[in-house]
């Protein structure tokens, strides 16, 4: 889903400082955060689990217009958390550009966008969410945080504009809006897949879904 | 709460039209097309940011970041 999949070099140098500082920053306001938490052992073990399959999962390719791939930041920022999950994601990202799967520039830019859908994915599912079933509550969370990773992505491209390329501003973001409609056939495979595993996860172990506790539930 | 039947039923709605837009965008344009003409980078900047020690800064930041966070396990 969401995934600048730009090699370096794309963006330009001040840009590239721009989104890692960024990311650096909202990266140490998760540390920050994630340290005030009690931190079980059993939670780190699912926050290592989930960066070994986000990864995995960010490799199978689905070959439809181009390839694209599936992310699973909502589950991790469902069964994480904001804080836990942006590490989680920084890690996947820099894995992934270690095996060429995005530019090494780019792992602030990316870490910023599925960071978006860690958090979204996160207050849908716990707050906005709270009165539905769980298959909804996960498969809603899941489509609307990557809808606002899909929303970041661009933003983040039309901003920082591509180097050595004539289109810039609107005429960018009109070619460039056309990723995030391609994406949504995959956001909503993605949906259905956290929906059946939120809401089996609910049935055998609803402790892993209990980070916090929200009336009603 | 809204009753399971009406969830499925929006959720289904609202998952074919996203499918739909979806397939109907990728008759129109080629996603492969977009992203070799947004990373067909000149000569010039070719691997601007390449060349310096990015990956080894990068592998002391998640080293500092997993000692932190190890420190606090319980």
């Amino acid at each position: 889903m969401a995934h600048i999949h730009l090699p370096d070099g794309v963006f330009s140098l001040q840009w590239v400082i721009v989104w890692w500082a960024l990311a650096l920053i909202v990266l140490a306001v998760a540390l920050l955060v994630a340290r005030r938490q009690t931190f079980t052992t059993q939670r780190l073990t699912a926050a290592a689990l989930l960066a070994a399959i986000s990864f995995a999962i960010f490799q199978v390719n689905i070959p439809f217009a181009g390839g694209v791939h599936m992310n699973l930041t909502p589950l991790i920022g469902i069964l994480a958390g904001p804080a836990i999950g942006s590490l989680v994601v920084l890690v996947v990202n820099i894995l992934s550009a270690a095996i060429g799967h995005g530019g090494w520039g780019l792992i602030g830019a990316n870490s910023l966008v599925n960071i978006s859908e860690v958090t979204s994915a996160y207050y849908l599912f716990y707050y906005a969410t709270r009165r539905f079933e769980l298959f909804t509550r996960g498969a809603v969370a899941a489509f609307g945080g990557l809808l606002v990773g899909n929303v970041l992505s661009v933003l983040i491209i039309v901003i920082s504009g591509i180097q050595g390329s004539t289109l810039s501003g609107s005429a960018l973001f009109v070619y460039i809006l056309q990723v995030p409609l391609l994406n949504l056939i995959v956001a909503v495979g993605e949906a259905i897949v956290t929906g059946f595993v939120v809401e089996y996860l609910g049935r055998v172990r609803p402790d892993m879904l209990a980070l916090r506790k929200v009336a009603g539930d | 709460m809204i009753d399971v039947k009406w969830q499925y039923l929006l959720l289904v709605a609202v998952f074919i039209a996203a499918i739909a837009l979806s397939l109907w965008t990728s008759t129109r344009v080629d996603m492969r097309d977009i992203e070799q003409s947004l990373a067909n980078v000149s000569e010039e900047h070719e691997g601007v940011i390449e060349g310096g020690n990015l990956p080894l800064y990068i592998g002391i930041v998640v080293a500092l970041f997993f000692d932190t966070l190890n420190a606090d396990v319980q």
